[in-house]
This record gives structure tokens, C-alpha cells and sequence, in this order.
């Protein structure tokens, strides 16, 4: 059954100088229980294809089906809320926030009370490897490793299907980026989330159990 | 509210921040409110003046010499005591008289002594002794010298010449010579006439010696309404050989001085006649006015700049919070440009980025007025109420201003901001 799909999908912008197809007609289905990787050189359209999966953007041309229901016709906002995460490369965590709060918010959001929200973010901390110590410090107390990590548990706090990675080893030495790629492994293989990591690190795509190469914004090869 | 949580956990920890926007509405409140107080202060300065410091005018012969004994008409006079006037036919909105107060009137009237049963009557009109009325001792030279040395009976004292009681004043000599009745008290009757209107017309009149004054003179000093009535009755009409007043309402100067000059020109050293163009009966202006406004004007003019400057500052910090907000936004908010992607990207409507961002500017904005509000009245209890009117204009000003930068940046493209980050 696919999680999230693409069909046909455009996605053009313009502009002083040129209208550029970021994104040049791809079909492509992601299921869930596996990680893909989207490898690409800079320029590749990869990124652009993440942020048309995350509902960041709405495409020119095609569908994203989520569920085999067009993207376009939900809400957008309950759509990013619900249905995919997203984890960046410079973490993105809400820097006066502690770090419970910040795996609380998507919780808070969802209209949780607090107390239960707070539950649910000890849990999902606890899963990425992360303990009490931890809790009421501020993102700039913690090292890259530990708030990617943090970004993962919010992630997960979310009731989200789908966890979109953008370069998420981009900011982290190789040992921390192993780390996360092996979290981001265990949730597709184990929790059966549909992991989509945009990558331009072969190491790491090398991880992934569909790679998707990207370039002049197609898909290439599998 | 959870938006409003994490509002507050955000100002909570992001102190630096907070207190310099609280600080920037503090001292722009403080400093309205200062600057309201500063402006009506001049105000009640400027009040104070224009109530309290009397501009004298005094009416002269057009050379500006003479103050007295110029036989001021009954066309000049009427237009002070009369509830009406006219002029080139036309009825005055506001009367002359309303503008005046402190009348001094003086006129000197010629009498002679009369014994019970003679006729009332001056055998030598011109040499006869002075009877002058007036209102202020201040307009006869010779008995304003002698003020401090006048002796008044009873309880009578120089108020007694703004009356219409028949009584007088004469030289202390002079009194020795008078009869006295049984309980004391000294009449005289005499036989008054106006020696530059008739030789023939004479008007009798009986007075209480109230008082005396030091000195062998025969004048005899009555209140300027029994002289006025005399004069009626002699001539038929008013007039007063000088004429003294200030102005009652010093802020209508300038209008009052339109109207002086219907009947008035200004003092001439040389004399020149000037065209009196307001009547078929006079072809010149008879009489000069000076009118005593130097320390008025000069007092109030460098109060009246420094509230000109006052009031055109007031609105330009008005108009300037709007700019202040967009200005104190811009620079709050846009750093929390990725913090809004990151919200966006999570799911957050745009409506509750918008209302965070706003609620701690809002917050903030209350808080810094209150503080400013708060420490004026420490500083001066509300002694001049603060320019409500002016601060809400301010808070509106500011938070427009807030609210138009918050939405500029909330619409940016949230991956845009995101990958600018990266």
C-alpha cells in the first residue's frame, strides 16, 4: 500500500532570469516500512521534492497523494500537523523552548493537556536516547547529536506516518550521523514509518533500502 | 491557552530581548506624558498671565501729555458705562463696556458754599473752589498724595468713592470751619456748576463729611456717581476729565484694540490730526489711548513658542510610534523568521504564528505603558492627568505597526526561510 506517492508532479518556479523546472515530472510511490534515500548533486531538484512531500509547497503540475488522497485538497496545516514530520539538518528545535517543551509542541497542538503531552514526550526522548538529565536544558545546552535527536522524538510525537528528512546528518561528525541513520532505521523497520532522508551523502544512502537518484529534476535511476 | 504558554515561556527566558522593547513603549509613554505635562503647565503659565497681569490703558490728548482735565465727551464716556453700543449704525455683538473693567473716572465741577434759604447759586464761576469726583484717590495728583495721610470717620474708607452715598472728604482746615449737628456730624450744602459748559446752569447738592485730609486746600473730593449725576443734571450729559482702565480679559487684546481704534488713535508726539472717518460730527480723532501691554506681550510671547514647539512635537511622536513599532518589530521579530518556518512546518495556522508574535508585542507594549504610566505618576501624582487621547494613539500606532511587519514575515515562504538557514 503506498504511504505517499507522486504523480506526474511539476514543479516550476521563475525568476529575473529564467523559469526553472525544479521538479520535471516524476511519478514515484514510498511505502511504509523502509527507508529511501533521494541522492542528487546540489541543484538536483531533491530538496524541492521534500518540501513538495512535507505540503511546504503545492506542486505546478500532478498530484501528491497521501493515502491516495490529493494533497491539495486537505488542509495543508493538518496535513504537516498529522501526516508527515520533518527533520532538518540544522535541527530546528525552538531555541527558549526546553527540550521537553519543544517534543511537547506538536502534542500542545493538537490540543493534548499538558500533562498528557509531557507524558507522551518523556516517552519518545527515551526512545532516541535521551533521559531526565535532558529535559528542562535549553537546544543550545545540548551537542548536534543530542538535538538531532531531540528533532527525531518530536517527530515521533507528531501522528505522523511519514518522517521526511532533509540532510539529516549534514551538521553532525560520523559517528553521531550513524547514529541517527540507525534511529531513522529502526523506526521504518521496526515502527514501520515510511523514511524518506534527502542526502547527498552516498554513505549514508548506502544505509537506505531504496535509493532514489535525482537529477535535473527527474528521477534517474533506483 | 497553549499559544499563549508558549508566549510567555519564550519572554520568560528571553529576557534581553523583552526589556529593551518594554523600555522603547516605557520611555516613549513616560516621555508623552512628561511632555503632556510640560505643555498644559505652560497653559495654566499662560492663563495665570493673561488673569492676573492687569495691561492699563489710559486715555490722553494726542500728543500723549496730558491725562487730566481733558473733558472727555459723553460719546467716549457712554461707551464704557453703557450695556450697549453701536457703531456706523450697527449694534455690537459684545459691547464695548463688556471688555473693560477697573473703570477711573475723575471730573472736577466748580461749588460754592450755600447757608439754609439762599438760592443756588456761583457768583464767580470760573475762580469758584473744585468739587471732583472720581473713583480712585490714583486720579487726582494732589489727594493721591495725600492718601496716606486722609482720615476717614466711622467706617468709612477709599472705598466710599465707588459708592452712590452723598458724601465727601474735605481739608482738615477746612473742617474746623464747618458746623457740626448734635450727634456730630458735619453737613455741607453747596451749589455745584460746570464751568466749560454754562455760566448760568447750577445743580445743588448735600454731603456728609466723612473724612479729612491733611492740608488747607478747598477741594472737596466726592464719589465720581454723585458727580456723574451732577453733571447730568447740569449739562445733560457725561463726560470725565480723565479716564483710566484695564482690560478684562487680556486674551481678546487684539480684538479690543480693533474697537479702540473706532474711537481712539495712537499718542502723536507731534500732534498730527488725524481723519476720524466714523462720524458726520467729528472730522478728527479728539483723544489718544496708550495701551500698557509690553511686559504682557513679552511675557507671554517666549511662553507661547515654547508651546508651539510643544504641540509640534506631540503629534510627530505620535506618527513617529507608528514607525517605532514597524522599526521595533522588524527588528524583534525577524530573527524569529526560522522559528516561524519551523512552526509553520509543524503544522501551525498562520493565524496562531500571528497571534503569538502579536500577543508578546501586544504584552509587551502593555506592560512598557504601564511602567511609563506607573512611574509618572510617582514622579508627579497625577497632578495633570496623562494624555490618555495621545497614549492610546501611540499603543494603536505601535501595535499597527507590530501587526503589519508580524504579517509581512509570517507570509514569507516558510521553505525559503528554512533553506536561507541551512
Amino acid at each position: 500500500m503506498d504511504m505517499i506517492s507522486l504523480q506526474h508532479v511539476v514543479y516550476t518556479y521563475h525568476n529575473k532570469y529564467q523559469t526553472v523546472n525544479a521538479v520535471n515530472n516524476v511519478t514515484y510511490s514510498f511505502v511504509p516500512g523502509k527507508m529511501y534515500a533521494i541522492v542528487g548533486k546540489s541543484g538536483s531538484g531533491k530538496t524541492t521534492l521534500l518540501s513538495l512531500l512535507a505540503g511546504l509547497d503545492l506542486p505546478t503540475q500532478g498530484e501528491v497523494l497521501y493515502d491516495n488522497a490529493p494533497t491539495k485538497e486537505m488542509d495543508c496545516d493538518l496535513y504537516r500537523r498529522d501526516k508527515v514530520a520533518v527533520i532538518y539538518q540544522s535541527y530546528n528545535l525552538f531555541p527558549l523552548l526546553t527540550i521537553l517543551e519543544n517534543v511537547m509542541y506538536p502534542l500542545r497542538l493538537n490540543k493534548v493537556s499538558k500533562k498528557v503531552a509531557a507524558g507522551v514526550a518523556i516517552n519518545k526522548l527515551k526512545s532516541v536516547g535521551l533521559d531526565e538529565q535532558y529535559f528542562k536544558r535549553l537546544p543550545s545546552m545540548l551537542s548536534g547529536g543530542e538535538q538531532q535527536r531531540v528533532a527525531i522524538a518530536r517527530a515521533l510525537a507528531s501522528k505522523a506516518d511519514v518522517i521526511l528528512a532533509d540532510e539529516p546528518t549534514g551538521n553532525l561528525d560520523s559517528e553521531n550521523g550513524k547514529n541517527i541513520i540507525g534511529i531513522l532505521k529502526q523506526l521504518a523497520h521496526v515502527d514501520n514509518y515510511c523514511v524518506i532522508v534527502v542526502t547527498h551523502d552516498l554513505t549514508i544512502a548506502d544505509e537506505a533500502d531504496v535509493i532514489v537518484r535525482m537529477g535535473d529534476g527527474k528521477i534517474q535511476t533506483e | 491557552m497553549f499559544i499563549v504558554e508558549y508566549a510567555i515561556n519564550r519572554m520568560k527566558r528571553g529576557r534581553k530581548g523583552c526589556i529593551a522593547l518594554m523600555m522603547l513603549t516605557f520611555s516613549f509613554v513616560l516621555y508623552l506624558c512628561i511632555l503632556n505635562n510640560t505643555l498644559e503647565k505652560k497653559e495654566h503659565q499662560l492663563d495665570d498671565i493673561y488673569q492676573n497681569l492687569d495691561v492699563e490703558c489710559v486715555v490722553s490728548n494726542l500728543r500723549g501729555t496730558q491725562t487730566d482735565n481733558l473733558y472727555i465727551k459723553d460719546y467716549i464716556v457712554s461707551l464704557f458705562l453703557s450695556d450697549e453700543s453701536t457703531f456706523l449704525g450697527k449694534k455690537d455683538v459684545i459691547p464695548f463696556s463688556s471688555y473693560v473693567k477697573n473703570l477711573k473716572f475723575k471730573l472736577n465741577l466748580k461749588y460754592q458754599y450755600l447757608v439754609e434759604g439762599q438760592e443756588v447759586f456761583i457768583s464767580n464761576l470760573r475762580d469758584a473752589d473744585d468739587l471732583i469726583g472720581l473713583t480712585h484717590l490714583s486720579t487726582d495728583s494732589l489727594i493721591a498724595q495725600e492718601s496716606n495721610a486722609i482720615t476717614y470717620f466711622e467706617n468709612y474708607s477709599e472705598s466710599l468713592f465707588l459708592s452712590d452715598e452723598s458724601v465727601c472728604i474735605v481739608s482738615a482746615d477746612i473742617f474746623q470751619t464747618l458746623s457740626k449737628d448734635k450727634e456730630g456730624n458735619c453737613y455741607v450744602r453747596l451749589a455745584v456748576g460746570d464751568s466749560a459748559y454754562s455760566e448760568d446752569i447750577f445743580a445743588e447738592q448735600r454731603f456728609k463729611v466723612v473724612g479729612t485730609y491733611e492740608g488747607d486746600n478747598r477741594n472737596i473730593y466726592c464719589p465720581w456717581e454723585i458727580i456723574k449725576a451732577l453733571s447730568i443734571k447740569i449739562t445733560g450729559m457725561i463726560h470725565t476729565d480723565s479716564l483710566s482702565f484695564s482690560i478684562k480679559n487680556n486674551r481678546q487684546i487684539d480684538i479690543f484694540k480693533e474697537l479702540l481704534a473706532r474711537y481712539f488713535t495712537n499718542v502723536d508726539i507731534t500732534g498730527t490730526l488725524t481723519d476720524y472717518e466714523a462720524s458726520n460730527v467729528l472730522t478728527y480723532y479728539e483723544y489718544a489711548i496708550t495701551v500698557y501691554d509690553g511686559t504682557l506681550n513679552k511675557t507671554v510671547s517666549s511662553i507661547k513658542d515654547n508651546i508651539k514647539v510643544l504641540e509640534i512635537l506631540q503629534p510627530v511622536i505620535i506618527m513617529m510610534s507608528f514607525f517605532i513599532g514597524f522599526l521595533s518589530s522588524f527588528l524583534f521579530v525577524r530573527n524569529r523568521k526560522p522559528e516561524f518556518a519551523v512552526m509553520r512546518s509543524l503544522g501551525t495556522k498562520k493565524g496562531m504564528v500571528f497571534g503569538e508574535a502579536f500577543f508578546e508585542q501586544f504584552f509587551l507594549g502593555i506592560i512598557g505603558t504601564a511602567l511609563g504610566l506607573i512611574v509618572y505618576y510617582m514622579s508627579y501624582h497625577f497632578e495633570i492627568r496623562p494624555p490618555w487621547d495621545n497614549i492610546v494613539a501611540f499603543l494603536l500606532c505601535y501595535l499597527l505597526g507590530s501587526g503589519v511587519v508580524i504579517f509581512w514575515i509570517v507570509n514569507v515562504k516558510v521553505m525559503a526561510i528554512l533553506k536561507e538557514k541551512e
